[in-house]
């Protein structure tokens, strides 16, 4: 098999797989499978990531957000399930209207994207770009590189803040 | 048809929506964050096809790994927010957390 | 003139930038570590930031301000601090730069603005001293400062709109200041609102003028770029466009603009103006001003008497290359400025309320500096602003030591004979009201006499300048009635207060010496514009006429740029003008001193001698606020609560069927009942009240709701732009 025919298959697997997990997020009554299928979506994503040759892209999704985010929604439902609900709620509201504005919203956006004139041809991969990912954070974006480090510090300080009980004061010992 | 960069647009389109109507009809607050995150990865997957397919160069990669880390913080802020609320109303449907209002 | 031919020099001033930093970095130090810097070391080392801030800014600002003095003939300076927008799109490109200039106006305002405002802030450590959270008081006061001298110093629209919203905003803080009590922080948001309404005109002034510079309009309203009088490249800077508009072939096609009929530039000064009219409050956006004296009395002073409420009169003059080329514009501008200066003065009569007199006095004032810039004698304007601000802030800080010695109390029917108590501020007001009265030789006496004498040679306006001059006389004369009431009920007759309070009145020296000063200026301040009838060279308005050179060609505006020029005559008709607004202040002086020099009047007293009517419809403002509640507010709360209630009966309605129809019906019901019939059955509006409060509980907030309209809104939005506007 040709290599870009392979290619595009994966990509159809892939994006089925993103569509049907992501089907999942949306309307799974329950939230813990909701979480779960976010964590299909984003693999898939990652796997989609690495078909367009960002390998290092696809590398932080797997690790941060698949690693970190998933595990700290998961975290985050059973944290909030109260003990007496067998079942996470998910309840959903406004669907009858959500969803006929979502569909007319992607009719809307599809039709932009085909009247619009998007490249078709394909261009010949630049190899992994790793190296030239670390140069440019290193380098032209170092600032807002920075400044994001310091954004994580804050959210750090802020979420132990945030979420830290109050501690009254006979349970202190 | 071989694979090109409209389907990818396509794909995100196609995520992006579903992460709106999640967000739109979710009741539960970690469900409306889970919409988020999927509206974010609808963009980031946008931004490297973009990149892929020669328009802008290694910065639709670079801005990705920049959403990724902000996403993250994002989600750590608003779980603990999260979280300070059900300690605080037992419940986190956001319908029923309304004491801001009026 | 010689002043016409005389190009201004462009000089750089990197240093501009300092005058307004050093209030900035007061305002963050006192925000950021205000509380912190108060628990340790107490409010000393807070005022002292402050007071810091703005000494370094007025010495900054004295500088620039000796600096364009001396220079041998008219300079601007020019402070470049970076590339704020550069756009460019089909190839038209915008380039604005953050940049702060000065020229001879900005240096009267400068003066005006760092002057006063330090003044003020010197008499806010006296005022404000038994406020626990002073730190919070003197960080919005800097704030203020500093937006107010972005104001002045901007170069472009846009600066200048980033120092417009700045000074709303530190009003908002600084009127809603003690934001415990509701009613305050509502005077605060209605500020907010009013002013809002203005703004929204200034922004759309701002974007046809920047459309009409590059293109024009065809008949069937379609921009179309480029023809004639159109320059190559944008631009939002004032010289810029100053400089446009003073060549002759682009300023005769550039007038020649239309957008459905009506002349661009027409349109443009028109919603220039109305951005005007809701800063410096003038019909019918005033409502404000008055409600906004909830605030310390400091604020008052500085902000909502001196210098903000100022800002359109500036931007008018600051704008006169446009204005001057607009009659249908110059004669709104003069004519709401003559309405709202009588209009209000008439609302000063019986005012009980020692602030209230004050601020509607400041309304009326202000609409006599639109008066003034409105007939094209746009110098006159601005030094009625200046005196006005010397006066005016004198009688506020008189009336702040009023309040602080009477125990934070400002109701004129406990005050009386307090001329004793506090001597320093009774000499100090007294003075300040007599020149705001026009006795000869004090401050007011010349601004106002200038600005009256100017209505009345003018030619300008397409009303008549005699009726200008008759309705701003009028007003003058309330003006010298109200002040002498108000000067009387306040320091004259008995005592009305208690004796604890009048024990413990006392001044406070920080306080008294800003008095001074200022009383000082309200009496002599008004001799650098002597007039050239009185002997004098008005040395203010040559100083002034380089920045007012655009209109000076123009035939239609030469009667009021050359009238001391124009020989005997002119002056002649001046001495009797002169000598008629002297007698008209006099009187107004002479009646209130008939009427309450020798026994104090309450309010009943007043409304047996004035006539119940007249005191019942002028004690209470025209009803204007209650009309303004009934024909705007509550209609639009009914419609929003309509809409709300529509918008759930759409998404929700199915299933909560029949009793929510029910209660619909019964809300709409109350709704009509509301508006249409209001307090016709008064059983029924309480129960549609009540039906109304619980459904609307169950109605509004819910975020999701929104994000589904937001969606729904874009992709209606997208078809549509698809399907019509392709």
């Amino acid at each position: 098999m040709e290599a870009r025919t392979l290619k595009d298959a994966l990509f159809w697997a892939f994006a089925t797989s993103t569509v049907g997990f992501a089907l999942m997020v949306a309307f799974h009554q329950s939230l813990v499978h909701s979480a779960l299928g976010l964590m299909g979506t984003l693999l898939s994503v990652g796997c989609l990531y690495g078909l367009l040759d960002a390998d290092f892209v696809a590398v932080t999704q797997v690790v941060v957000y698949v690693g970190g985010v998933v595990i700290l929604f998961l975290f985050g439902v059973f944290l909030t399930k109260r003990i007496e609900d067998v079942t996470v709620t998910n309840r959903s509201v406004n669907w009858y209207v959500a969803v006929p504005v979502g569909l007319v919203l992607l009719a809307v956006i599809l039709y932009a994207l085909l009247s619009s004139p998007i490249p078709a041809a394909e261009v010949a991969a630049a190899g992994p770009t790793t190296a030239a990912i670390g140069e440019a954070l290193l380098g032209r974006f170092l600032l807002p590189f920075e400044v994001i480090s310091v954004v994580l510090l804050a959210v750090l300080l802020g979420a132990l803040l945030l979420a830290r009980r109050e501690v009254k004061p006979e349970e202190r010992g | 048809m071989h694979v090109t960069l409209l389907h990818y647009l396509v794909l995100a389109a196609v995520l992006f929506v579903l992460g709106l109507v999640t967000l739109a009809t979710r009741r539960n607050a970690i469900g409306v964050l889970l919409g988020i995150e999927l509206i974010l990865n609808a963009a980031n997957l946008n931004l490297v096809a973009f990149s892929r397919h020669g328009i802008g160069g290694v910065e639709g990669q670079v801005f990705t790994v920049f959403v990724i880390a902000l996403a993250a913080a994002e989600t750590v802020v608003a779980l603990a927010i999260v979280l300070a609320i059900f300690h605080h109303y037992r419940t986190v449907e956001v319908d029923r957390v309304s004491q801001m209002k009026n | 003139m010689e002043h016409g031919s005389e190009t201004t020099r462009v000089v750089e001033a990197t240093w501009l930038f300092m005058i307004p930093l050093f209030p900035l970095l007061g305002a963050a130090v006192n925000a950021v570590f205000g509380k912190k810097l108060q628990d340790r070391f107490g409010k000393g080392v807070v005022h002292a930031v402050a007071l810091g801030a703005v000494f370094s800014s007025l010495a900054f600002a004295l500088a620039a301000v000796w600096q364009i003095l001396a220079a041998d003939g008219p300079i601007v300076l020019v402070d470049r601090l970076w590339t704020w927008i550069a756009f460019r799109w089909h190839g038209v490109a915008l380039n604005v730069p953050f940049q702060l200039a000065a020229d001879r106006l900005t240096a009267v305002m400068l003066f005006v603005v760092t002057f006063v405002g330090s003044l003020i802030h010197v008499f806010s450590t006296g005022y404000m001293q038994d406020e626990k959270p002073y730190w919070r008081f003197f960080a919005w006061l800097n704030l203020f400062m500093f937006a107010m001298l972005v104001l002045v110093l901007g170069d472009s629209f846009l600066t200048m709109f980033v120092g417009w919203e700045g000074v709303g905003l530190c009003s908002y803080l600084l009127i809603s200041y003690y934001y415990e009590e509701t009613d305050k922080a509502a005077a605060g948001m209605k500020a907010f609102v009013v002013n809002r309404i203005g703004d929204f005109a200034f922004i759309i002034g701002m974007g046809l003028l920047l459309w009409a510079v590059v293109g024009t309009w065809t008949e069937a309203g379609q921009f179309v770029a480029g023809g004639p009088g159109s320059a190559a490249q944008p631009t939002l800077l004032f010289r810029d466009l100053e400089a446009l508009m003073r060549d002759a072939a682009f300023r005769d096609a550039f007038l020649a603009k239309q957008v459905f009929g009506i002349p661009v530039v027409t349109l443009v000064c028109v919603l220039f103006f109305v951005g005007a009219a809701g800063k410096s409050a003038q019909l019918p956006l005033y409502v404000w001003l008055p409600d906004a004296m909830a605030g310390p009395t400091p604020v008052s002073a500085l902000i909502h008497a001196a210098t903000m409420v100022t800002a359109g009169v500036y931007m008018v003059a600051r704008l006169n290359f446009l204005y001057v080329h607009s009659p249908v514009a110059m004669t709104v501008v003069a004519t709401v400025g003559a309405l709202t200066a009588v209009f209000a003065a008439t609302i000063g009569f019986f005012q009980t309320d020692l602030k209230k007199v004050l601020a509607y006095s400041t309304v009326s004032q202000l609409g006599y500096m639109f008066v003034g810039v409105g007939v094209g004698a746009f110098s006159a304007g601005v030094f009625h602003l200046m005196t006005h601000a010397f006066f005016k802030a004198c009688l506020f800080l008189g009336s702040g030591s009023i309040i602080y010695a009477m125990h934070h109390r400002q109701d004129l029917r406990d005050m009386g004979g307090l001329r004793k108590v506090l001597p320093a501020t009774y000499l100090t007001f007294l003075a300040s009201t007599i020149a705001i009265a026009g006795i000869p030789g004090t401050s007011g006496f010349f601004s106002k006499d200038e600005i009256l004498w100017r209505a009345f040679d003018n030619g300008n306006t397409l009303v008549p300048g005699w009726v200008l001059w008759a309705i701003a006389a009028t007003a003058a004369l309330f003006t010298a009635f109200y002040m002498t009431r108000l000067l009387l009920m306040t320091f004259f007759g008995e005592p009305r207060a208690d004796e604890h309070t009048l024990h413990h009145a006392h001044e406070h020296k920080r306080m008294t010496i800003p008095l001074y000063v200022l009383a000082f200026l309200a009496l002599v301040g008004g001799f650098v514009g002597v007039p050239a009838a009185l002997g004098g060279s008005n040395r203010f308005e040559h100083f002034l006429a380089p920045v007012f050179a655009a209109g000076q060609h123009l035939t239609w505006l030469s009667a009021a740029n050359d009238g001391h020029g124009s020989g005997l005559h002119s002056h002649a008709g001046e001495y009797v003008l002169m000598a008629f607004a002297v007698v008209l202040g006099l009187a107004g002086i002479y009646a209130a001193w008939r009427l309450y020099g020798r026994r104090y009047m309450a309010p009943e007293q007043e409304a047996a001698t004035f006539g119940a009517g007249l005191h019942r419809v002028l004690a209470n403002k025209y009803f204007v606020d209650e009309g303004y509640w009934r024909f705007v507010v509550n209609p639009l709360l009914a419609t929003t609560r309509f809409l709300a209630r529509f918008d759930k009966l759409v998404i929700d309605g199915v299933v909560n069927g029949v009793g929510f129809v029910t209660k619909l019906v019964a809300w709409i019901n109350g709704a009509i009942d509301k508006v249409f019939v209001d307090g016709a059955v008064n059983g029924m509006a309480d129960a549609t009240l009540a039906i109304g409060r619980r459904v609307r509980r169950v109605e509004t907030g819910q975020v999701q709701a929104y994000v589904v309209g937001i969606m729904g809104g874009l992709s209606v939005l997208v078809v549509v732009f698809y399907l019509v506007a392709r």
